[in-house]
């Protein structure tokens, strides 16, 4: 056991550098997000890179848990509104993007009420395990829509598809990991479990994230230069391009 | 980490459970991507077999439309160069320099030739004219060109043809009228060379929305399957022209048998709003 410790330790570090690579990705290739929902992605990412610089610090250097705590409360509430707007870009139908709204409004009113009845110092898987069944639904839909209606080209030349399946990993992978969370923290064996699999699955996410914010960079290569293939000048044929007095 | 404390008690067997169901969920979240990706390629390789078939259909039309196109002019060429020219080079002749050396009777006998040879060029060139658009169509309306076409079908004798209007009381554009024409001419032409009908008979109704005209005629015809057979074979251009023009109008066309298998039927439905 106590050789899996440095291990655990390496995967966390892997982890945290892997929830600052969508970020990253986003700033280098920023020139060529260009559709509105990948917009929101940055969005995201970027709110997402401040949260994590947030919670390091509380964890690592101001070490306050109650502050950590809050920052997140509120992290979970951004998350929550942000991905929901990414998902309100990407699906086109109006009764679906009321229902977005709605949700956040929901989510956001019973995270307050949540901070309240919550006891203090301890953190609250229940608005965890509510987005993860919310956003499972949404990507599921979200998935069903493009069937339905995108079939013109291929689903894998789209990076909202990578982007989703990260997600859908990581909120399936990890739903049952928040559900059982609320009564198992303590267990040392569970929070070794739960340590592995949060981490691995946030990986992965992180991974397809990546995949979708490059595909996306090379999709908009692809369109810069539409006569990529022909490799002559055709110019050179013509007589009047150089040393013309016309 | 104090903030991940939370006072219960651990149930016997809760982390298999866990473990299970979160192994199950990522599978169950892998069988939906891969069923998405596939059930996604799938219905994109339907779609670009079917737009591709539409594409070699248009294609092949395309080209029947250019090549009658050609051989139209070729036909127009060749009227004009074997049947206007010699008469036009004939009446030159009767009209050559040395008319006026002539007695006075010859070269009015000249001028008279000349002047008959040149009433028959007119008179050719006025049939060419109206064999692409017939004076009838273009001043009466569809209604007497039909009667027209079918009037001189009834006067060879070999085939009975009759044509009944219900409801045209409002004309369609000439342009309309035209490919209308067009369409019942070749069809009627298909008739007459390979059904051995004994009689033919056109009757012309409407609704609020569409005009229909149905030929009616008791002699071997096709049925809609071959008709959509001949019209993907690259051979014969007399189906794709009609094909190309019913698409031109925004119509249909339906070739049935009757249910007694006593006459066959051809109907066109043609939108009276047609943007053409």
């Amino acid at each position: 056991m106590k050789k899996l410790i440095p291990i655990l330790q390496i995967l966390i570090y892997i982890t945290y550098l892997a929830e600052f690579t969508p970020f990253l990705l986003c700033l280098i290739f920023y020139k060529k997000i260009k559709s509105t929902e990948l917009k929101v992605f940055f969005l995201y990412t970027t709110v997402f890179a401040f949260f994590l610089c947030l919670s390091i610090y509380f964890k690592f250097i101001f070490q306050n848990g109650i502050l950590g705590l809050l920052v997140k409360r509120f992290f979970l509430v951004a998350e929550f509104s942000l991905l929901s707007f990414f998902y309100y870009t990407c699906v086109p139908t109006k009764r679906s993007k009321i229902v977005f709204l709605l949700s956040v409004i929901s989510f956001f009113l019973y995270s307050v009420y949540d901070y309240f009845i919550a006891k203090p110092g301890v953190f609250s898987f229940i608005p965890l395990v509510m987005e993860c069944l919310y956003f499972l639904f949404v990507i599921v839909y979200f998935f069903y829509n493009k069937i339905q209606n995108d079939l013109n080209t291929s689903i894998y030349f789209q990076p909202v598809f990578w982007i989703s399946v990260g997600f859908l990993i990581y909120f399936s992978g990890n739903f049952f990991l928040f559900l059982f969370s609320r009564s198992m923290i303590n267990d040392p064996e569970f929070r070794r479990q739960y340590t592995i699999i949060y981490d691995t699955v946030t990986i992965i996410k992180n991974i397809f994230i990546c995949t979708g914010i490059i595909v996306n960079a090379k999709n908009e290569d692809h369109l810069k230069s539409p006569n990529k293939n022909i490799d002559i000048d055709l110019d050179i044929a013509y007589p009047l391009t150089k040393n013309t007095n016309l | 980490m104090k903030f991940l404390q939370v006072p219960a008690g651990v149930p016997p067997g809760s982390n298999y459970i866990m473990l299970l169901g979160t192994l199950g969920m990522v599978g169950l979240t892998i069988g939906i991507v891969f069923f998405v990706v596939f059930h996604q390629r799938k219905v994109t390789r339907f779609n670009s077999a079917l737009k591709k078939m539409e594409d070699e259909k248009q294609q092949i039309l395309l080209n029947a439309s250019i090549k009658f196109q050609e051989e139209e002019r070729n036909r127009i060429a060749a009227d004009l160069h074997d049947d206007v020219g010699p008469l036009l080079a004939t009446a030159r002749l009767y009209l050559n320099e040395n008319m006026i050396n002539q007695e006075p009777a010859s070269q009015l006998q000249s001028i008279f030739s000349a002047k008959q040879i040149i009433d028959d060029a007119i008179q050719l060139i006025r049939n060419i004219s109206h064999s692409m658009m017939p004076p009838t169509l273009k001043n009466f309306g569809l209604e007497s060109a039909m009667s027209d076409l079918f009037q001189k079908i009834n006067g060879s004798g070999s085939l009975n043809a009759s044509v009944r209007f219900h409801d045209y009381r409002t004309r369609l554009k000439l342009e309309q009228e035209l490919l209308i024409f067009r369409i019942i001419q070749e069809l009627v032409n298909n008739i007459i060379k390979h059904s051995q009908a004994g009689f033919i008979h056109l009757t012309q109704n409407a609704n609020a929305t569409h005009s229909y005209l149905r030929l009616h005629h008791d002699g071997h015809g096709i049925i809609q399957s071959e008709f959509e057979r001949l019209n993907h074979v690259s051979t014969g251009l007399g189906l794709k022209n009609i094909a190309s023009r019913i698409k031109v109008l925004n119509g249909r066309i339906f070739f049935e048998i009757d249910p007694s298998h006593t006459y066959y039927k051809v109907t066109i439905e043609i939108p009276k709003d047609s943007t053409y």
